[in-house]
């Protein structure tokens, strides 16, 4: 008879492996499924509106934002709040994902103190739970942009054909987040600082990443030398985040005509359409980035219980 | 040769004591300062021992009680074999499934309904879905209570339902190692009968158990040897009326 055995003894660095801890964490698959369902149930618990709340929320935010880009700029052009619901919804994924990944670990330290489990399931389900949040509000953005607008505008026409690329442009943002929250909710719980930190960076990630304008209102800012500007903007696109963002309103919505590029008064300039070549770098990177997370939070997660 | 179901070899576990308490950046920083001013001082934390290689065995089908008093170290050991923590250094080693009742219904959530904890915390001892769905009903009967209950958030329970539902999860693992901490002390008199016959079939049926327990009541009922556990040390390991005899007049003698 094999029964399974279980031995307990000091690890060494780099036991046992990313393989062995991800068949571990494998075999807790459905403790995943639960925690999501569970976050789902609970966060709209005890409100009228329940899920509703995930949708209403960006819609209101891209309404402010909208009107005050009209009030700075003077008029806006019509489909404006589409490309910037499309930035921020994403966005919004990963803002949540990251900071309510910070208390993951140790909003459960608690439990954690008594049952044993893979610590990095908690990150996990956060992660995934906020990811059906978001999907939920991009359903949100495809009723906004294909049924509204039609019905109060007139027909926007069909998405491009890169359209295709979602899925992909998706799972880049999936590997990303999932990164960054590895490190932040393992930092969090020897330094509960990292939170507070990272709620700052948030807002100056905000203005750094192409949500309020285009990367390529960098590629004509009069603000950088002429021969500088074509670099900056491939190293702007080289990080995978101001990537994903820019991607989903290449994927989702016709290029965007930009008024007065670099100053140019009455001139126009066209966004650039989606290239594979910024795919593959922010594919690469990504996943890197969320293997070595997972690495590093499997290095720290047995000093959890054991944190000061 | 004999069948061991757990098998401890010279357990050490040290945990670091922090002088004050690391809880942000700050006050790293400026521990770094004093530190790198007062050098040789004091370093911000030094190693306390809560186990200081413990080694012993124990055969499949025995159900052995560990003892001693608060800050002994027991409770450390439990949780070190229900892989809470890993030890400093020596190994142990646990053939079979093994199942931990650290402090029951830990894992509840108040918000949530009875059903919905006891998938969530079936999914947490590593059960599929399916494997709680088939023990959902014997669960519910074994702790009392109907379907109607059960889809009622957890906060409306009583706190007795709720221990009673979370022994009744735990009893229902089938595990072949079970690993108690002071979990035995739940609901009424009829309901705490009802556990030790069903921890006393768990041994009819050749399962170990492991558990820590202040009540020698319980331990005299239950368990077939004891382990006497003094500050990481163990200091006797035996039958039930010896070791009794001797923990017992060591409280004594500390006592007065």
């Amino acid at each position: 008879m094999t029964t399974p055995s279980i031995i307990i003894k000091p690890l060494k660095l780099g036991e046992p492996g990313v393989i062995a801890e991800a068949r571990e964490m494998w075999r807790y698959r459905s403790l995943i499924h639960t925690l999501v369902r569970r976050e789902l149930k609970i966060r709209y618990r005890n409100s009228v509106l329940g899920l509703a709340w995930s949708m209403i929320n960006p819609l209101v935010q891209v309404f402010v934002m909208t009107i005050a880009l009209g009030l700075i700029n003077g008029s806006i052009s019509r489909d404006m709040s589409a490309y910037l619901l499309c930035a921020y919804l994403p966005w919004n994924f990963f803002q949540s994902a990251v900071l309510d990944s910070s208390t993951a670990v140790l909003g459960q330290i608690g439990l954690l103190k008594k049952v044993y489990f893979p610590r990095e399931i908690p990150v996990i389900a956060v992660v995934c739970s906020n990811f059906i949040h978001f999907l939920l509000a991009m359903c949100v953005f495809v009723i906004y942009r294909w049924v509204l607008t039609p019905i109060f505008v007139g027909w926007p026409g069909p998405p491009p054909r890169e359209v295709f690329y979602l899925p992909l442009v998706i799972l880049v943002q999936f590997l990303l987040t999932l990164g960054v929250s590895f490190f932040v909710c393992a930092w969090n719980v020897f330094y509960e600082d990292v939170k507070f930190l990272v709620t700052m960076m948030m807002s100056f990630l905000f203005w750094l990443l192409p949500i309020m304008y285009f990367a390529e209102n960098l590629r004509y800012s009069v603000k950088i030398p002429a021969h500088w500007q074509s670099l900056a903007y491939h190293l702007y696109l080289a990080n995978p985040l101001a990537w994903v963002i820019t991607a989903y309103k290449e994927v989702l919505l016709p290029p965007k005509i930009i008024a007065n590029p670099g100053a140019l008064v009455g001139k126009t300039a066209l966004t650039a359409p989606f290239d594979i070549r910024y795919f593959a770098i922010a594919l690469v990177t990504s996943s890197l980035l969320c293997l070595a997370g997972y690495v590093y939070f499997n290095r720290l997660k047995w000093k959890f219980t054991e944190r000061p | 040769m004999p069948d061991i179901a757990i098998e401890v070899t010279n357990v050490v576990k040290e945990f670091r004591v922090y002088y004050r308490t690391f809880g942000s950046l700050k006050s790293r920083v400026t521990a770094l300062a004093k530190g790198l001013t007062r050098k040789g001082e004091h370093s911000g934390f030094e190693m306390r021992r809560a186990l200081s290689g413990i080694t012993f065995q124990i055969e499949r089908g025995e159900s052995v009680a560990l003892v001693g008093g608060n800050g002994s170290g027991k409770s450390t050991l439990l949780s070190i074999l229900s892989r809470v923590y890993l030890p400093t250094s020596g190994e142990a080693r646990i053939q079979g499934r093994m199942m931990s009742l650290l402090e029951l219904g830990a894992g509840f959530h108040s918000e949530l309904t009875g059903n919905e904890n006891v998938f969530f915390y079936g999914s947490m001892l590593g059960l599929t879905e399916e494997e709680v769905a088939e023990r959902y009903d014997s669960v519910l009967e074994f702790a009392n209570l109907d379907h109607q209950a059960m889809d009622l958030p957890v906060r409306m329970y009583s706190s007795g339902m709720q221990l009673r539902l979370a022994f009744s999860m735990a009893v229902h693992l089938e595990a072949d190692v079970l690993l108690i901490d002071e979990g035995l002390a739940v609901g009424d008199e009829a309901f705490q009968e009802k556990c030790f016959q069903k921890i006393e079939g768990f041994k009819a049926q050749g399962r170990t158990i492991l558990m820590v327990t202040h009540e020698l009541d319980h331990v005299e009922r239950l368990a077939d040897r004891v382990i006497w556990i003094n500050k990481g040390n163990l200091i006797m390991d035996g039958d039930v009326t010896t070791v009794l005899k001797a923990y017992r007049a060591d409280m004594m003698k500390e006592a007065s």
